[in-house]
């Protein structure tokens, strides 16, 4: 491996540490404020009227006997939001999906939006708003969709991506193609070839807190969000921008969060909320119902995906192909671009070819969800590298092992590799006693591999430095996963002072500058990053400071283990200056001390899993239980080891819960039929084996330390190693996600008949 | 109009809170369906009359006739009585697969009963025990087995101004055994797909008397007297389960929906049936 | 194709001046892999003589 050793022997005093997190006493006694829990003077309640019908044209909405009730303070409708984004279709849409425009796109799309005094009033406003409808055909599968008989959804989308421009309007937006070399001529190389076709449902991220914001627009045009989200400097802007504010007028503050997997990293009722305020005077909160947050904020895509790999006997992959269909609810997304791109990206591949076709049906607007787009691509590639592997009579670990991308392989969606993980996670699995513990009767063992890109981004630092020693990081990244633990181990590595000393804070968008969200992985990486140079910032004030303290050239002062020190014999007497010392003298030194650091870290070095996994079915129910579960995915370097596992095994927990059970049904009529966890079956505890994990550790040269993204990719390899677990276990290949029991037994049934 | 709360002492009060009020009016036992439906804006009741402080419906007592339980008892107090947990195992680990700790600290087995969703978890078990209920109005009571509550999905035979005070377990035979599975695809917190009660009672090894009865298969619990046919007077033995199985999958009368499929629940009916007899016949001391 | 650059922003440059089309798919969004690594933001990067240089659509992520 090409890894530069100056970052794998790298010696760190905190770095590296389990600490406790610096939230975990507020979020286990309950005084963790999470959105839904701000409150203020005179605050009204907001409620949205949903549409019943997955296509409609709305005719008349007729709001008088609302407003007419008493503590009714503000009703408003698409009419209330003019459309100020200047050709902007993303932020249109975004519009559009956050208020029906004309016509209801899918079921749950928001029609009107009320504030009242109380929530019995506002019920009761919501009753009294009168829409007259008038029901179109409607489409929710994504194959279907792509029928010539389809009721198209917007008569402005016309394919783009593909020669000629086409003469009508259709549902595929975009066609992405993405490989090199010659499939063509490769599989004529091919002594073995597999084409299979899979489809998965649609899952939604399944965070336990529902969207909830206050929001308050006073008649000057300034305002304040309180919100969870992933992204409050992103959420100023869009809101900002669809509201026709100042962006600096604005003020989010991001709330802790329960929780958001890439699904609050988008607005639903926010801008919404501002415009309720604006027109009430008064601020507004809105809590979405589990219920709405199922039918209106953005589920991952459901897919139909083909894939064809060939193979010479010798186990040499002679090319690669797939053609990824994605529904992105009823607006154009990328989500099928990112799948074709992600989907072969764990190979060496001399001919790959894979094409994504974005689709759009009336569904919710999709929106990201944990490596976005990358399970399902996984799903079907990782099964049929399985199926390829039986053919040519390998193990599937060591068919992958000989096709494994390394460094200055070309990836299939363009670029060249540096140095990566993808053969090491591999050569881990192999060593990995769970390959060799025994199964019994009925159980199965599969292992599959993922991948996803992990980004950096726009991101503003501050460290302060309080004149008792106590070191204050603020940061504009949401903490999602443990991160405030990571980032103060970061300070207090640089600073040389234990961790303890440091308290992080996440900013609101009046304290720092712009920062992009904590998504793609980014937020330890970026913010990380900024800690890094905002605390060498620090440090170079504070040897300044303790120059003038001693009255000697700043030259002739460096900084050890969190302490300024005198170099040279003149200076011999000059006692070490600890960093409290030097704050303490602070106020008549200079003033405070603080360091700052805003910069783009990008290269937040590309992340690869493999993951073994053993199920064990009911051959008479279908049942599945995961009986072992390993996951081993390269971190660069963990910063919090601890919290880098935690983000390995939620992952892999909500790839189970993915692969077995999670979907959304849709009745013949277009509407969700299952809102809620009752029947939306995400895990519970129980369902869950205990999820083991290896870190390892090929470091990113792009960072100080190392460090890779670690949160997305965990999720990406589950649905594959269940899949490819099951049918070890009972001898059927499933090619439909989620493998619930039903489906299992049909095709038990059918291996049987 | 504000919604009034009641908290009678007797059963009798009771019934005559509910007969005398215009609006809807319920009765609360644990609330774990009720209070569900409230907060959804399902229901919004004038009355709500909690039976919680009404002593003859507090207790599990026994007698010749069998053993009395009262309608307010937790699914947690019945766990925990031992007597009942013995006598009838498959009643108690029905009940107590309903939620979780915290809503067994509340649900009870008549609450789950009159709740009358097809697939609730207490009352297959309760059918095949030959478990009745006494239902107490103004003027008097009456004794009516279980199977004759619920009329279809949320539906129920009670009159208006009736009240169930306690549900009655027969005595019990000795070499008896009872037995409840269901089927959920999570391991918890889940609603029974097909479920399977079995009761039975045995004679010399042989299955003397039986009573086998399905969950969410139908619009509700459904008694199968010929899968009990098929087991009375063997030993269960491999013919004899694939009879009961077949029995139970020809009286499944299920629809398709979010939680499984006709074909689905037809099979695993059978499957649960089998499985639950076995059970039950193991109790019951059969080899 | 070949072109003279030393930073990602020359080279997007340069990219429009020649190819005024490009300037849809920029304003969609881009990212650029110089030596494998995806810059999202950071046009300032050098781009080294001889190097490979991909641009690739802006990708989100969770
Ligand atoms: C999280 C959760 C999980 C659940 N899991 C399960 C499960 O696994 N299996 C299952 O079967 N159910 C489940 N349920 C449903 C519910 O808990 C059960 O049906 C429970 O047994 C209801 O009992 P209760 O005492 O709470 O009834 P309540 O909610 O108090 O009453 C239910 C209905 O019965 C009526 N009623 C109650 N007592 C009487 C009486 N004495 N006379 C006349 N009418 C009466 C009430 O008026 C009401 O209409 C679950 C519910 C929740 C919230």
């Amino acid at each position: 491996m090409g890894n530069d050793p100056s970052y794998t022997n790298q010696k760190f005093k905190v770095i590296g540490s389990r600490v406790k997190r610096p939230d975990g006493i507020d979020k286990v006694t309950g005084r963790a404020k999470y959105g839904a829990d701000h409150n203020a003077p005179g605050q009204l309640v907001g409620l949205f009227l949903r549409s019943p019908h997955a296509h409609a044209r709305i005719k008349k909405i007729s709001t008088a006997r609302a407003e007419k009730l008493s503590g009714v303070k503000a009703i408003i409708t698409c009419d209330d939001l003019p459309d100020l984004t200047n050709g902007d279709t993303e932020a249109r849409d975004i519009l559009e999906n956050c208020m029906a425009r004309g016509r209801a796109l899918y079921d749950g799309h928001a029609i009107a939006a009320v504030a009242a005094i109380d929530e019995k009033t506002a019920k009761k406003a919501l009753q009294l708003i009168k829409v007259t409808y008038e029901a179109l055909p409607h489409v929710t599968d994504v194959d279907d969709a792509l029928k010539p008989d389809a009721p198209v959804l917007h008569d402005y989308i016309y394919t783009t991506g593909v020669e000629p421009k086409p003469k009508t309007p259709s549902n595929l937006c975009n066609v992405s193609e993405f490989g090199h070399g010659d499939i063509e001529a490769g599989f004529a190389e091919a002594d073995v070839i597999v084409e299979k076709s899979y489809k998965t449902e649609q899952v939604h991220q399944g965070y336990i807190e529902p969207h909830a914001c206050v929001a308050s627009v006073s008649p000057d045009g300034t305002g304040e969000l309180w919100v969870t989200t992933q992204g409050h400097f992103s959420f100023r802007s869009v809101c900002a921008n669809l509201l026709g504010m100042d962006v600096a007028k604005l003020k989010v503050t991001a709330s802790e969060i329960g929780g958001g997997f890439g699904g609050k990293t988008h607005v639903w009722t926010e801008p919404v909320a501002l415009a309720l305020s604006r027109k009430a005077n008064r601020p507004v909160k809105v809590v979405m119902t589990r219920e709405e947050v199922f039918r209106a904020s953005g589920p991952a895509s459901s897919t139909s995906i083909d894939v064809k790999i060939g193979a010479k006997n010798d186990g040499t992959i002679t090319a690669a192909f797939a053609a990824l269909r994605y529904q992105g609810g009823a607006f154009p997304g990328i989500w099928a671009m990112l799948g074709a791109m992600t989907s072969f990206a764990c190979y060496n591949l001399a001919n790959v070819k894979a094409l994504g076709y974005d689709v759009v049906v009336n569904r919710p607007k999709v929106a990201a969800y944990r490596a976005p787009s990358a399970p399902m691509a996984a799903f079907a590639v990782e099964s049929t590298m399985d199926l390829l592997a039986k053919k040519l009579r390998m193990k599937p670990l060591d068919f992958r092992i000989k096709n494994a991308a390394k460094e200055g392989t070309r990836a299939s969606y363009g670029p060249v590799y540096g140095p990566i993980g993808i053969g090491p996670t591999l050569e881990a699995v192999k060593k990995h006693p769970h390959m060799r513990a025994r199964l019994k009767k009925n159980q199965g063992r599969g292992m599959a591999c993922g991948f996803w890109f992990n980004f950096g981004g726009q991101t503003c630092t501050d460290l302060n430095i309080a004149t008792d020693g106590s070191v204050t990081l603020t940061v504009g990244t949401i903490d999602v996963g443990g991160s405030r633990a990571s980032l103060s181990l970061i300070a207090a590595e640089e600073l040389g002072i234990p961790y303890e000393q440091v308290r992080a804070h996440i900013g609101d968008t009046g304290s720092l500058g712009h920062n992009d969200m904590t998504d793609g992985s980014r937020g330890t990486f970026s913010s990380g990053m900024a800690t890094i140079f905002a605390a060498r910032q620090a440090v170079e004030v504070m040897r300044a400071r303790a120059a003038t303290m001693w009255d000697i050239p700043v030259e002739d002062v460096v900084w050890e283990s969190g302490q300024a020190k005198a170099t040279g014999k003149k200076h011999r007497k000059l006692k070490a200056l600890s960093l409290a010392d030097i704050a303490a003298a602070s106020p008549n030194t200079g003033g405070p001390i603080a360091g700052h650091n805003e910069s783009v870290p990008d290269n937040a070095g590309v992340s690869f899993a493999s993951h073994i996994c053993d199920v064990e079915v009911d051959p008479e129910t279908g049942a599945t239980r995961v009986i072992r579960y390993t996951v081993i995915q390269d971190a660069g370097k963990a910063i919090h080891p601890t919290y880098v596992e935690g983000q390995f095994q939620g992952g892999a927990a909500q790839g189970i819960g993915w692969a077995l059970n999670e979907e959304y049904i849709y009745g013949d009529d277009g509407r969700l039929q299952n809102p809620g966890f009752l029947d939306y079956r995400i895990p519970v505890c129980s369902d869950l084996p205990f999820i083991d994990t290896q870190i390892l550790e090929i470091p990113n040269p792009h960072h100080p330390y190392g460090v890779r993204g670690v949160g997305e990719t965990s999720i990406v390899p589950p649905l594959a190693a269940i899949g490819n677990a099951l049918s070890n276990a009972m001898g059927v290949r499933m090619d439909h996600v989620p493998m619930s029991p039903p489906r299992i037994l049909k095709a038990l049934a059918q291996l049987d008949g | 109009m504000p919604m009034r709360y009641e908290t009678p002492s007797t059963t009798r009060e009771a019934a005559a809170l509910l007969e005398n009020e215009a609006g809807a009016a319920f009765v609360l036992a644990g609330g774990t369906d009720l209070l569900v439906r409230m907060k959804l804006g399902h229901i919004e009741p004038a009355l709500l009359v909690d039976i919680k402080h009404i002593p003859a419906m507090s207790s599990i007592t026994h007698s010749a006739k069998g053993t009395r339980i009262g309608a307010a008892v937790s699914g947690a107090e019945l766990g925990e009585h031992k007597a009942v947990a013995k006598a009838w195992p498959g009643v108690v680990e029905a009940t107590n697969l309903i939620g979780s700790d915290q809503v067994q600290s509340r649900c009870t087995m008549v609450g789950n009963l009159c709740n009358a969703s097809p697939a609730a978890d207490s009352v297959p078990a309760m059918i095949a025990a030959g478990a009745k209920a006494v239902v107490v109005s103004r003027l008097g009571r009456r004794t009516v087995p279980v199977e004759k509550i619920v009329t279809g999905p949320g539906q129920t035979s009670l009159n208006k101004g009736e009240v169930i005070e306690a549900i009655v377990l027969p005595a019990r035979p000795s070499r008896s055994g009872d037995a409840y599975l269901r089927f959920i695809p999570r391991t918890e917190m889940d609603i029974a797909v097909v479920s399977a009660g079995v009761n039975l009672t045995l004679e010399r090894g042989r299955v003397k008397t039986a009573r086998v009865v399905l969950g969410a298969v139908a619009p509700t619990a459904v008694v199968v007297p010929a899968a009990a046919r098929a087991i009375i007077g063997s030993r269960l033995d491999e013919g004899a389960l694939e009879k009961l199985a077949a029995a139970c999958s020809a009286a499944c009368n299920p629809i398709d929906d979010k939680r499984g499929t006709v074909e689905y629940r037809t099979k695993v009916a059978g499957v649960l049936a089998k499985r639950a007899a076995k059970i039950a016949f193991q109790r019951a001391g059969g080899a | 194709m070949e072109i003279e650059a030393s930073t990602i922003r020359q080279l997007l440059m340069v990219l429009v001046e020649q190819y005024p089309r490009m300037q849809g798919h920029l304003d969609e969004g881009v990212a650029i892999a110089v030596e494998g690594e995806i810059y999202r933001d950071n046009w300032d990067r050098v781009i080294p003589p001889g190097s490979e240089v991909f641009l690739i659509p802006r990708i989100q992520g969770g």
